[in-house]
């Protein structure tokens, strides 16, 4: 076959997948396509709190635990008594107990489960009621 | 790289504007349906599988960078979602048949028979004729004559080389002559 013969072939393919055209789906295809997204739409989860809030609570928390543990000392304490009299000297914020090491590594472990399957069963709930 | 109209359509979606979803569907739903359809080859199952494409494009779109043409993105999604069904029913999709070598003159004479024929007739000879082709090859002649895609996208959306889509569509056309060829003879001499 000459290359001028394959044009005309090329040509004429072309023309005829043209001419034939598309087919097309029922008239309700598109009411179907919105009907189906509506319906998922409403097992959509919505948070109430927007995850940037959240981050910036979490990253308040974070600096507070921060600033207690390693930047506030009693000299820190001491001085902002004296500058603006506030007697803290007086106060006793001790908690009166010890918390045990043991007892606090089982709380972080049991919170930080109990975090995680909430994850979980949120995920399974939404996946079920979907 | 996109329209420019389905530029403006898209983000009013990623907006939640779902109604402008409905103007994506309405240009493109007879392309999708005809790529399901030619892998199918049933209308009811295709249908089913077009709606499941737009549903999906609707929940991906917010992934969708516009480095790609909307349309190519959509086709791709559209060719993934049947072979994926296709794999589910473990179905054939192509088949191999000869090619015979078409003469001189061959292809001028055809066309004036096809021609001939009345509009009617001649779309449902073609359409024949188009759909006794293996199913890959259907929608690379979609896709290339009919969408005027470049090979490049049509490489993107099939997956399949360059090379391999050159010979397919060299193949397919052939093919799909003497399919036509083979259908229109016979009414001619009738006439």
């Amino acid at each position: 076959m000459s290359f001028e013969e394959e044009k005309k072939l090329d040509d004429f393919t072309h023309k005829i997948v043209s001419a034939a055209g598309l087919e097309s789906p029922s008239a309700n295809f598109l009411d179907g396509v919105l009907s189906r997204i509506r319906k998922e739409q409403r097992f959509v989860y919505k948070p109430l709190i927007k995850r940037n809030v959240l981050i910036g609570i979490a990253a308040c928390l974070i600096a507070l635990i921060a600033l207690a543990y390693n930047f506030v000392d009693d000299s820190f304490l001491r001085g902002l008594s004296d500058k603006y009299d506030l007697k803290l000297n007086e106060l006793d914020l001790s908690i009166g107990f010890a918390i045990p090491n043991t007892l606090m590594t089982i709380l972080i472990i049991a919170f930080t489960l109990i975090l995680i399957q909430l994850f979980i069963v949120k995920r399974l709930y939404f996946k079920q009621l979907k | 790289m996109t329209d420019q109209s389905d530029h403006i359509y898209i983000q009013q979606v990623l907006k939640g504007n779902t109604n402008a979803f409905s103007f994506l569907v309405k240009k493109y739903q007879d392309m999708v349906f005809s790529i399901a359809v030619k892998m199918f080859k049933n209308r009811e199952e295709a249908e089913d599988v077009a709606q499941e494409v737009f549903i999906k494009c609707y929940h991906s779109l917010i992934t969708y960078k516009g480095d790609a043409k909307f349309s190519s993105w959509l086709y791709r999604i559209t060719y993934n979602a049947c072979l994926d069904r296709i794999k589910v029913y473990k179905r054939e999709f192509t088949t191999t048949e000869l090619i015979e070598h078409i003469h001189e003159g061959e292809v001028e004479l055809l066309e004036n028979g096809v021609e001939a024929l009345e509009q009617k007739e001649r779309n449902a000879i073609i359409q024949k004729a188009i759909g006794q082709l293996p199913s890959d090859e259907q929608i690379l002649i979609l896709l290339y004559y009919f969408e005027a895609l470049p090979l490049k996208d049509i490489a993107e959306i099939t997956g399949l080389s360059l090379d391999n889509i050159k010979v397919k569509l060299f193949r397919s056309r052939k093919k799909l002559f003497k399919l036509l060829k083979s259908n229109v003879e016979p009414i001619i001499r009738k006439a």
